[in-house]
C-alpha cells in the first residue's frame, strides 16, 4: 500500500482492503510503500528468529508492531531517503518470536534504483539465524575456493608468456583467467561484502561486461588454440551472440545467459571439429566447454550463482591440461628432431672418412703417382676439395646450391680419375643461392656411379630445376646398365634414406621424393617449398 | 699361372694387374672380373690359379664370392679397402689380406706367402665346402680328419659327416691351425681327437681317433707324433 502510517505496522490493523501481491510483482519506485504478510512460526523453530531482507529499497522492518531493523532511512522523496543495503539480516528479539502467527510488515521506498529492473528482487524470509545466514552465504564459499584456484592458473599462464612471448595463447588464457576471477568477484560481492542499494546497477554492468569479455577471450584463445578454416565466422558469431543480447534483452541475467547460450555451443562445435581433425589437447578443451555447457543448459536460472564458478574451474583446468598435452608432444618432437639432426651430422662426418671410398681412392692415387703424376695432381685436388667442402656444411641443415654442386663435381672428378672414365654432371635452370640440405645431391650422384651405373666411358649426369607455383621441382638423370647389375638401382638404399631424412628435417611434410627408372636412366624427382 | 682379379673400378684394377705382371713375371695371364655376376661365373667355369678378391662389389655382399671362392680348389687374396673385415676373411681361410692402398712389396709379400702355411692359420673357423644348391660352412672343431684323394679332399666330421672339399690335402694343411696335423700322406687329422698311437707288424702305424676310426701314420712322421700325443 502506498502511503505511510505506522499504524500499518500493526499486527490487529485491518489490512483486508489492501491489494494482495506476489513478491515478484511488487511495484517499483515512487514514495512509500508498505507491504504486510502474516507468518506462521512454528514452536521448534530455533532462536534466533531472524528476517532475511532482500530488495533494491532502503526499508524497515517491522514485527507486530514492533522495528526490528532497518536498511537506510526510508524517505518520500529521492532526497529524503538514505539507500539500504541490498541484502541484510534483522535478528527479531526472543520475547516477540513466540510460536504461532504475527505479522511482518515493511515500510520501503526505492528512489536510487537508476534503472527498471524487470523483477523486483524482493526477498522476505523468517527463521533460525543459522539458517539464513548459511543461505545467504552458501554459494559464497565454492565461489572463493574457485576463484583461488582461476587467480592461480591466470598467474600461470601469464608467467608462462612472459617467459616466452611467442605463447601468444597463454597471454589469451592469463586474460580469460582474469576476466572469470573478475566475473567471480562481481558475482560473490552481494554476499560477501553487500552494499547499497544505488550501486547495484554497476555490479550489473560489471557482470554483463565483464561475461562479454568471457565470450570473447574465450573464442579468441579457442581460434589461436586450435588454428583451422572458419576461424573469422566463429569470432563473428561469438561477437554478436554476446553482443546482441546485451542490448535486445532487458533482463540483466538474460543478457549474460543468452551471450552464453550462443557461445558455449559455438565454442564447442569447434573444439569438436578440433578432435575430429585429432589436433593435440583438442579433447580436453571439448571436455572443459562440454562440462560448462552442460552446467548451464541443466539449471540456467541458477546458473549464474552457482554452477559458473566450477564450470570456469573445470574449463581453466581442462585447457592447461590440453595445453600440458601440447608441451609434452612438442618437447618430445623436439628432442626426437635433435636427435636426427646429430644422426645425420654423423653419418654425414662419416662420409669423409669413409673407408671403402677414401682407400679405394688412395689406390687409384698411387697407381697415378706412378703412372702419370699430372692426373695423381688432379686428384689431390679434387679430394682435398671434397673432403673441406664435406666439413664445412656438415653441421648444418641447409646449405646453398652452389655448394651442393660444387660438392657433386669434385667427387665427380675423384671417381673419373678412379674409374678411368669421364663423370660428369650437367646442371640446367638451378639457383646458385637456393637451399638445399647438405650432400643430398651428392649421395644421389654416388648412388649413381656404384649402383648399376653405365659403363660407358663418357657419363653425363643431368640435373634440372624446374619451378611450380610455391614449389621448386630438382629433376635428376643418371643412365644405367639396364641389365648389367641384375637388382639394378636399389630403391631403399641407405642413401635414399638419408636424403629422406634430411628433406623430413629440413621441410617437415612438404616435400617428395620419387625414384625410379625412365627408359635408359635412373630418374630421381624432389619436390621441396620454395621458401623453407 | 692363371690370375682372376676380381675389381670393379678400373683404375684400382689396373693397378693391381700391372704390379702383379711385375711380381708374376710374363707367364702369368691376368683376367679381371669387374661385377658380381662375372667373377661368379669366372670362379665357377675357368677356375684361377690364384683370386684376388676386392670384398666390396658394388655394394653386393663380396661375402659371397668370398663363400664361393673359400670353397674352390685355388688360394684366395683378398684385397680390400675395410681393414676391419680381416678378421673375418681368415675365418675363412683366405691365405692373406691386403689393404687398400699398397705398395708392390706388400703384393709381392702376398703372393710370395702362398707355398707357405698360412700367417693367420689361428683365425680360421669355416671350412666352405660345396653342396648341391650353395654353399656349407663346416666349423673347423668339428673335424676329425681329412683323407686326400686326388685333387680333393674328404672331410670326416665329429658327428660323422663326410664333405668333399676342392682343395687338395696340402693346401688344406697350410690352412689349418695346430691341432690340425699331417701324420700322413693323404691324412690330416685332429690330434684332440687322437686316443692311442700303435704299431703294427711290419713297422706299420696307425692312429686310433676317439670315434673308433684308423688313421695310418707314416713312419718319419711316427716320431714327432708320439712326442706331440705323450
Amino acid at each position: 500500500m502506498r502511503g505511510d502510517s505506522t499504524a500499518w505496522s500493526r499486527p490487529d490493523f485491518d489490512d483486508s482492503a489492501w491489494p494482495t501481491v506476489a513478491l515478484e510483482d511488487v511495484p517499483g519506485t515512487g514514495g512509500i510503500l508498505w507491504l504486510r504478510t502474516r507468518i506462521d512460526l512454528p514452536g521448534t523453530t530455533r532462536k534466533p528468529v531472524d528476517v532475511f531482507f532482500s530488495a533494491l529499497a532502503s526499508h524497515e522492518i517491522w514485527w507486530d508492531g514492533e522495528l526490528v531493523g532497518r536498511g537506510g532511512v526510508v524517505g518520500s522523496t529521492p532526497a529524503a531517503e538514505v539507500p539500504g543495503p541490498v541484502q541484510a539480516l534483522y535478528a527479531v528479539p526472543d520475547r516477540l518470536a513466540s510460536p504461532g502467527m504475527h505479522v511482518v510488515a515493511v515500510r520501503s521506498s526505492a528512489g536510487h534504483r537508476h534503472f527498471r529492473p524487470t523483477v523486483g528482487y524482493w526477498t522476505v524470509a523468517v527463521g533460525p539465524y543459522a539458517d539464513l545466514e548459511r543461505a545467504a552465504r552458501g554459494t559464497v564459499t565454492g565461489a572463493l575456493m574457485s576463484l583461488s584456484a582461476i587467480v592461480l592458473a591466470a598467474l600461470f599462464a601469464f608467467l608462462t608468456w612472459l617467459l616466452d612471448r611467442r605463447e601468444k595463447s597463454f597471454l589469451l588464457l592469463a586474460i580469460l583467467g582474469v576476466v572469470s576471477a573478475g566475473l567471480l568477484l562481481a558475482e560473490a560481492y552481494r554476499p560477501l561484502f553487500g552494499y547499497a542499494y544505488d550501486r547495484h546497477l554497476i555490479r550489473l554492468a560489471a557482470i554483463t561486461v565483464l561475461s562479454w569479455l568471457l565470450d570473447v577471450t574465450l573464442v579468441l584463445y579457442l581460434v589461436r588454440r586450435f588454428p583451422m578454416r572458419g576461424s573469422r565466422w566463429l569470432i563473428g558469431a561469438a561477437l554478436a551472440g554476446a553482443t546482441v543480447p546485451i542490448f535486445a534483452v532487458r533482463f540483466f541475467d538474460g543478457k549474460v545467459l543468452a551471450g552464453y547460450f550462443v557461445v558455449f555451443p559455438a565454442a564447442l562445435v569447434w573444439t569438436l571439429r578440433a578432435a575430429r581433425r585429432r589436433l593435440l589437447g583438442s579433447g580436453f578443451a571439448a571436455a572443459g566447454i562440454g562440462a560448462a555447457l552442460a552446467a548451464l543448459l541443466v539449471d540456467p536460472g541458477d546458473f549464474l550463482d552457482r554452477n559458473l564458478f566450477l564450470s570456469i574451474d573445470v574449463l581453466l583446468l581442462c585447457l592447461l591440461a590440453s595445453r600440458a598435452l601440447q608441451y609434452r608432444a612438442e618437447r618430445r618432437q623436439r628432442e626426437t628432431a635433435e636427435l636426427r639432426s646429430a644422426r645425420l651430422e654423423l653419418e654425414l662426418l662419416k662420409k669423409r672418412f669413409q673407408p671403402h671410398f677414401l682407400m679405394n681412392t688412395l689406390t687409384a692415387l698411387s697407381e697415378w703417382i706412378e703412372e702419370d703424376p699430372a692426373i695423381a695432381s688432379r686428384m689431390i685436388l679434387a679430394l682435398s676439395e671434397e673432403l673441406r667442402l664435406l666439413g664445412t656444411i656438415s653441421d648444418r641443415t641447409l646449405v646453398r646450391m652452389e655448394d651442393e654442386i660444387a660438392l657433386c663435381r669434385s667427387h665427380l672428378e675423384i671417381m673419373s680419375c678412379r674409374k678411368g672414365r669421364r663423370l660428369t654432371l650437367e646442371t640446367t635452370g638451378l639457383d646458385p643461392a637456393a637451399p638445399i640440405p647438405p650432400a643430398v645431391l651428392h649421395t644421389l650422384v654416388e648412388n649413381a656411379i656404384t649402383h648399376g651405373a653405365s659403363r660407358e666411358p663418357e657419363v653425363v649426369l643431368r640435373l634440372r630445376r624446374g619451378t611450380e607455383p610455391g614449389r621448386v621441382r630438382y629433376v635428376f638423370e643418371a643412365p644405367f646398365e639396364p641389365g648389367a647389375a641384375a637388382p639394378g638401382p636399389p630403391v631403399e638404399g641407405t642413401g635414399l634414406r638419408y636424403v629422406r631424412a634430411r628433406l623430413e628435417e629440413s621441410f617437415g611434410d612438404r616435400w617428395s621424393l620419387e625414384s625410379g627408372a625412365a627408359g635408359a636412366v635412373w630418374r630421381t624427382e624432389i619436390v621441396v617449398p620454395a621458401e623453407p | 699361372m692363371k690370375v682372376l682379379v676380381v675389381e670393379d673400378e678400373a683404375v684400382v684394377a689396373k693397378r693391381l694387374v700391372r704390379l702383379l705382371g711385375r711380381i708374376l713375371g710374363g707367364s702369368a695371364a691376368i683376367e679381371i672380373a669387374a661385377g658380381f655376376a662375372d667373377a661368379r661365373e669366372a670362379i665357377r667355369s675357368r677356375p684361377p690359379g690364384l683370386l684376388f678378391l676386392d670384398l666390396n662389389l658394388e655394394g653386393q655382399d663380396g661375402f659371397r664370392l668370398l663363400e664361393e671362392a673359400a670353397a674352390s680348389s685355388f688360394p684366395t687374396i683378398v684385397v680390400s679397402a675395410h681393414a676391419d673385415q680381416a678378421l673375418r676373411a681368415f675365418e675363412y681361410g683366405v691365405a692373406d689380406f691386403v689393404a687398400k692402398p699398397y705398395d708392390e712389396a706388400r703384393l709381392r709379400r702376398a703372393v710370395e706367402g702362398l707355398g707357405r702355411r698360412a700367417a693367420h692359420r689361428a683365425d680360421l673357423r669355416f671350412l666352405a665346402v660345396r653342396k648341391a644348391g650353395g654353399i656349407d660352412l663346416v666349423p673347423v672343431e668339428k673335424v676329425v680328419a681329412i683323407r686326400g684323394a686326388d685333387d680333393y679332399s674328404e672331410i670326416c666330421t665329429r658327428e660323422g659327416g663326410r664333405h668333399l672339399h676342392d682343395k687338395t690335402l696340402a693346401a688344406l694343411a697350410r690352412q689349418l691351425p695346430p691341432p690340425f696335423e699331417r701324420v700322413h700322406r693323404s691324412w690330416i687329422v685332429n690330434l684332440d681327437d687322437a686316443a692311442s698311437l700303435h704299431a703294427r707288424p711290419g713297422s706299420r702305424y696307425f692312429l686310433r681317433l676317439r670315434n673308433g676310426d684308423e688313421v695310418p701314420v707314416s713312419r718319419e712322421r711316427v716320431r714327432g707324433l708320439r712326442e706331440r700325443l705323450l
